[in-house]
């Protein structure tokens, strides 16, 4: 090994191994000899002082010495044989790389057929689902409308009568119909707009979440709610949308703020997460970056089984606030749009956490 | 109708990643194994802690007794996949207030599952972490992309020797009690594509970037002479992640929870005493 006896006693075995060697020492042998107890005929790569690689197989066995344990390795060269098992170990690769890759294909070209004949069944139920979309969208705007501005039409006819000629039980019975009408108008209007929210085409461009989060932040601040933001990523996205979802979500905390003496404070925080970005199919994956943001609030919560039905359309929590229970819908829509997910924890009197995952590229 | 991931039950996540559960405490202690070996490399100190935890180990697919067929190349194609399996885990078992102990690129593991779901840790203890091991204009990692072309290549000629030295008996032995001894007894059991790719998506990755997103308090437990992390790695690891606390124990090695297990052991509990 070109070592003098006084040279390596007191050193550690690392000094001996190649780099590489060296790894594998203190990654598979040494916790091996230290479980089991020994471990035979394993290949390393030692080095002679002159750093000269020479291939060995190595035993090694675990002896306790004086209250010690020791760990004995014996190493034999094996130049040539290790030449051969190489050839053998490239030979036994290339085959089994071959027959991998002919595998791999073949899978692959199973599963693309599948996925073709899924894609085309799954894009004729999108082609039909949007037709009868753009029909809805069609009786919403028209058929429904027209009744209801009839009836809003009788209505004010009715309110201009001479004083007097409805008595008080017609008077209050025409507020009646003028309000449920005002209401049903409205909740057409959003009905409207949740279906046709992702059905345009949307530009897509470089979106600074944080100056959004800044401008809305601006729009919202009011005595007694306070804003707490750290710094936000740029996503790619449609501005317009995007602005919408965190409309919403900031809306919220501030409608759902607890009303009495204590400060409301929101706090808004963002990080870059690595995220599979395949959604539907299990056995996909793909690690990106996305941007994770949290807006959590100290307001009313709510119980957190709830915390999956709060995004479907028309729920509303609470019956007496403002507001028609389509925020948290549109916003997962927005959010899902964008490839994207949004959840929600929460703690009734607590406060509740909404997080948002959307892809930064 | 597009289909949705098939929700996998507790029982099937126990089960494909190993999982066992020991201790009478209720604060969950999350131990994770290294590249090259499998749980039972915590048996010299997870048992310390069953007395004040609810302590559970698991094996990474294609180590120690988890089944092959849970194995996907893509997704164990970066180590967010393998936070994937740490975050399946938690959520199987409904697991919060977590302190994660991970070994060597189960700190980086570690890391990912925190930065992700930062709610459910309570602590990080870091094991000889290292945030990347190729040295990088400037930056000392300690190796080489060569070193690390020369390791894969030591393991590939190591499957024969595996094959006899560490391959586990699985048989049907009703007949013959002694050969469950023999079943005990094997250690570190890896599935050789398995641990080639787990290490080229070890010593070829980069987590520097991640470690300043780290909000979770963390140790990190370093020993004086480790090939593998050097000194000057739990510096800068220590340097660049917030909340941390860097611990260099009175140990050489990379292996600290298997050659010195007491000084591991006083470092955690140390750590886990003190006020944050």
């Amino acid at each position: 090994m070109g070592y003098t006896a006084d040279e390596l006693p007191g050193k550690g075995i690392d000094v001996l191994l190649s780099v590489a060697s060296r790894i594998y020492f203190q990654t598979h042998i040494f916790p091996l000899v230290t479980l089991h107890g020994s471990a035979s005929a394993l290949y390393a790569t030692i080095q002679t002082q002159q750093r000269q690689p020479v291939p060995v197989l190595l035993n090694a066995v675990r002896r306790e010495h004086e209250g010690q344990q020791v760990i004995y390795i014996s190493f034999i060269p094996v130049h040539q044989r290790r030449l051969y098992e190489k050839e053998i170990l490239d030979a036994k690769k290339a085959a089994e790389d071959a027959l991998l890759r002919n595998d791999e294909l073949l899978t692959l070209q199973q599963q693309l057929e599948q996925h073709q004949t899924e894609q085309d069944r799954q894009l004729s139920q999108l082609q039909q689902r949007n037709n009868e979309l753009e029909q809805f969208s069609k009786v919403i705007t028209h058929d429904l409308q027209e009744p209801l501005r009839k009836i809003n039409v009788f209505a004010g006819l009715l309110a201009n009568e001479q004083p007097g000629a409805l008595t008080s039980m017609g008077y209050s019975a025409l507020a009646g119909i003028s309000k449920a009408s005002n209401r049903l108008r409205m909740l057409v209007s959003d009905l409207q707009l949740y279906f046709t929210l992702t059905s345009q085409r949307s530009d897509i461009e470089s979106v600074d979440l944080q100056i959004i989060m800044q401008e809305l932040i601006a729009q919202y601040t009011t005595t007694g709610v306070t804003f707490n933001l750290t710094s936000l990523p740029v996503v790619m996205g449609n501005r317009e949308s995007l602005t919408s979802l965190f409309r919403h979500l900031l809306d919220n905390a501030v409608k759902f703020r607890k009303m009495d003496d204590n400060l409301t404070v929101v706090r808004i925080s963002g990080t870059v997460v690595g995220h599979n970005s395949f959604r539907t199919n299990p056995d996909k994956y793909r690690y990106v970056d996305y941007a994770r943001i949290t807006i959590s609030d100290n307001g009313i919560g709510f119980d957190n089984h709830q915390r999956e039905e709060i995004f479907r359309i028309l729920k509303k929590l609470h019956p007496h606030t403002p507001g028609m229970g389509l925020g948290l819908a549109v916003s997962k829509k927005i959010a899902e749009w964008h490839n994207g997910q949004i959840s929600a924890e929460s703690a009734v009197g607590k406060g509740t956490k909404i997080t948002v995952l959307l892809p930064i590229a | 109708m597009l289909t949705t991931p098939p929700l996998a039950t507790s029982q099937t996540i126990v089960d494909r990643y190993n999982v066992t559960v020991s201790g009478r405490g209720t604060q969950p202690m999350l131990f994770a194994h290294g590249f090259g070996c499998d749980q039972s490399m915590w048996r010299f100190v997870a048992p310390a802690f069953e007395n004040d935890y609810r302590v559970i180990c698991f094996d990474y697919i294609g180590h120690g007794r988890t089944r092959l067929n849970a194995y996907n190349r893509e997704r164990y194609a970066s180590l967010h996949g393998y936070a994937q399996d740490v975050l399946d885990i938690c959520q199987a078992l409904d697991l919060h207030n977590i302190v994660f102990v991970g070994h060597s690129v189960s700190s980086m593991i570690g890391m990912l599952a925190a930065i992700k779901e930062p709610d459910r840790f309570s602590n990080l203890v870091m094991v000889s972490p290292s945030p990347r091991y190729l040295n990088d204009d400037g930056y000392v990692g300690g190796f080489e992309r060569e070193d690390v072309e020369e390791l894969i290549e030591t393991m590939d000629g190591n499957f024969f020797g595996w094959a006899t030295s560490t391959a586990p008996a699985i048989m049907a032995n009703g007949d013959r009690p002694e050969l469950g001894a023999e079943l005990g007894a094997t250690f570190c059991h890896t599935d050789i594509e398995v641990a080639l790719h787990f290490a080229r998506v070890t010593f070829l990755g980069d987590n520097r970037q991640d470690l300043p997103k780290l909000q979770t308090p963390s140790l990190i437990i370093q020993t004086r002479e480790d090939i593998i992390a050097p000194v000057a790695v739990g510096d800068y690891m220590a340097k660049h992640t917030p909340n941390s606390t860097l611990h260099v124990i009175d140990a050489t090695g990379h292996c600290p929870h298997m050659s010195a297990p007491q000084e591991t052991i006083d470092a955690i509990n140390q750590y886990l005493h003190q006020p944050h």
